[in-house]
């Protein structure tokens, strides 16, 4: 039966409108068994198998019309198909970024059952680690791609709104992809829109969409050889069916009315709006964050390193010590100032910091393992620095131990952390340490020294005796980081055996990720 | 060729949406298949209205979808077919669309009454 020429155009014709193939095996049997009744009842008229055969097409109606018929009932009882334009062209975007989202969380909640989260912070600081998460954002990303553009390819498949509405959905996401980028950085993940595009990764994110409608259009094609369906005129048969309309000799297949809000229609109304309203808050948050920024770059912090600077100047000009001694470190420098160096503005020679006078040479650097750095960002990476600068010689009683020093390569999380040591050796063979701890007695050599919207954890000194005493900065960190600086501390150590000779001091690195430096050493 | 519109063109275009009613009211009696359909609204409506044999299954099927009528294969006298019939849903349906077309056609029936007075 559904041989019979009528019916096979109609299955053509279906299949060109990509008909799933459950509902087109059902639609095109109905047929042929109407076809059938219509047949056998012209035979019992007593016409000839030929006239039974030809009176049956006719009055089963023009294939070409039964076809968009029963195509556009199925249309219209979808959502998609009766509102095409906002199904296909204006929700693949969040759909690729709710894909994205999902994809994203299910990555994080399989990351945390595999890793402790030590290992996790571990791995987010590991340059070899970020490249794999790279990749696996990268993964997940494309994977979000290919799943909203094949729903879409799907949807338009099942509510036999055609292949053009699947190939507008996946162009909505190729042209999502060439503007959206995403980026992994250490603890943060960032994505956002830009136009002109960046990078060139956004090539594939265009292409894999295409290809995914490439894919169902060769799906069709592979299923309409298989049924051994050929090619046929349909422009001939789509304007015969116009005109016929046009004439009044045809009707287009009236539908019963749906209302417009129905529930798929509120839900894809919230949706969009909701959406519309993120996007708008977020870019209000955006805006309001730079007038802000803005004002903190150009008016708060200038305003307060000013008179940060200004007290440091008043402390660099009175020295409140009393029968102090300047120790000499120059056996002792392992990176002597100079003029291309960060200790380039560092004034050599006697100079009082921060009430105390310190004769400053260059800096004793001791390791610490931020120096291992293998993408060689900072200008020491690589290089070796001793652990230790043993036997600093002292030979005198004293009652108090004044530094001027710093640590490279603090991170947020090493406040409290002990970096470095001096180990005080006495006349009498009796040894003593004193710790040098992240927050108390010294902060990091770049940072901020404003207060405003400034982590206290990176800038404040709990230590008694301990202050800021020289800020500085270098063209690079100008250019990097205009809003930091310098940072040089002086603290102040009581000697616990202030009544023993004190013969010499070690100043030893505790070999964490901090590398400890001195500039000055003063006893009093 | 084209005399298999949804409705036979004889038939004004007011008259979209009646197959829904019609089909609905056909269902409600008994299920039927889509031949039957034609020719029981052929017959009943003694041809006064007429579809198009294929145009029934558009209409059917939409039903189907929309959950107003439900389908089920059936042999009968050595024939399988699909057989529809009326759902909860579709005889709700067709309560408000039989409310809705007495309303209309009562007040058709006043003016063409007062017209002839």
């Amino acid at each position: 039966m559904p041989e019979a020429t009528p019916i096979r155009l109609v299955e053509q014709r279906l299949v060109e409108l990509a008909c799933p193939p459950a509902i087109l095996q059902r639609k095109i049997r109905e047929l042929a068994e109407h076809r059938e009744d219509l047949k056998r009842e012209a035979l019992e008229e007593g016409l000839s198998e030929d006239e039974a055969e030809e009176r049956a097409d006719k009055l089963l109606g023009e294939p070409y019309a039964l076809a968009e018929h029963l195509a556009a009932a199925l249309r219209q009882s979808s959502w998609w198909g009766r509102h095409p334009i906002i199904g296909f062209c204006l929700l693949p975007p969040f759909i690729i970024l709710l894909c994205l989202f999902l994809g994203l969380w299910l990555g994080d909640m399989i990351t945390r059952l595999i890793l402790t989260p030590d290992q996790l912070n571990a791995l987010a600081d590991d340059s070899a680690g970020l490249a794999f998460f790279r990749l696996v954002l990268q993964g997940i990303y494309y994977c979000a791609i290919v799943v909203a553009a094949a729903l879409f390819c799907w949807l338009a498949r099942r509510t036999m709104t055609g292949l053009k509405w699947a190939l507008a959905a996946s162009g909505i996401c190729a042209l999502h992809g060439w503007l959206f980028w995403v980026q992994v950085r250490p603890h943060n993940i960032s994505a956002g829109y830009n136009y002109p595009p960046r990078g060139a990764g956004h090539w594939a994110a265009i292409l894999v969409p295409l290809a995914v409608v490439l894919f169902f259009w060769w799906r069709k094609k592979r299923f309409m050889a298989r049924l051994g369906l050929g090619k046929v005129r349909w422009k001939e048969l789509r304007k015969k069916y116009r005109n016929a309309v046009k004439n009044g000799a045809a009707q287009k297949l009236a539908m019963p009315k749906k209302r417009f809000l129905t529930p798929t229609t509120i839900i894809a109304t919230i949706l969009l709006l909701a959406i519309v309203s993120l996007v708008w808050l977020a870019k209000k948050a955006d805006a309001e964050d730079a007038a802000r920024t803005a004002e903190l770059h150009e008016k708060i912090w200038p305003a307060e390193r000013a008179q940060v600077m200004e007290q440091i100047k008043a402390r660099q000009s009175v020295k409140e010590t009393k029968g102090e001694t300047t120790i000499d470190l120059r056996s002792k420098v392992t990176i002597p100032l100079g003029k291309t160096n960060s200790l380039a503005e560092l004034p050599s020679g006697i100079h009082i910091f921060g009430g105390v006078p310190f004769d400053v040479e260059g800096s004793v650097q001791l390791w610490g393992r931020g120096f291992a750095d293998p993408d060689k960002k900072y200008p020491d990476s690589g290089r070796k620095f001793p652990e230790r600068a043993r036997g600093i010689a002292i030979r005198r009683k004293c009652a108090r131990i004044y530094m001027l020093h710093s640590v490279g390569f603090v991170k947020d999380e090493m406040r409290g952390q002990t970096v470095a040591q001096l180990v005080l050796h006495y006349a009498d063979g009796s040894q003593e340490i004193l710790n040098i701890k992240i927050g108390e007695q010294v902060q990091g050599w770049w940072g901020p020294i404003y207060k405003t919207d400034a982590d206290p954890g990176l800038c404040e000194t709990t230590a008694p005796g301990t202050e800021l005493a020289w800020v500085g900065t270098t063209p690079s960190m100008q250019e990097r980081s205009p809003e930091s600086s310098l940072r040089l501390y002086k603290s102040t150590f009581d000697n616990p055996h202030p009544d023993r000779e004190l013969l010499s001091i070690d100043y030893v690195s505790t070999l964490t990720n901090a590398a400890p430096f001195m500039v000055g050493m003063t006893v009093e | 060729m084209y005399d298999n519109a949804p409705m036979k063109k004889t038939n004004p275009s007011f008259l979209n949406g009646v197959p829904e009613l019609l089909v609905l009211r056909l269902l409600a009696r008994r299920e039927m298949y889509g031949y039957e359909i034609v020719k029981a609204i052929q017959s009943e409506t003694r041809e006064i209205l007429s579809f198009g044999e294929g145009c029934i299954y558009p209409y059917l099927h939409y039903l189907e979808e929309e959950k107003l009528v439900s389908s089920r294969r059936k042999e009968v006298e050595g024939r399988s077919r699909n057989y529809y019939q009326l759902t909860a849903r579709g005889k709700k349906r067709l309560d408000a669309l039989t409310a809705e077309w007495n309303r209309v056609s009562e007040g058709v029936a006043l003016l063409m009454g007062g017209q002839h007075a």
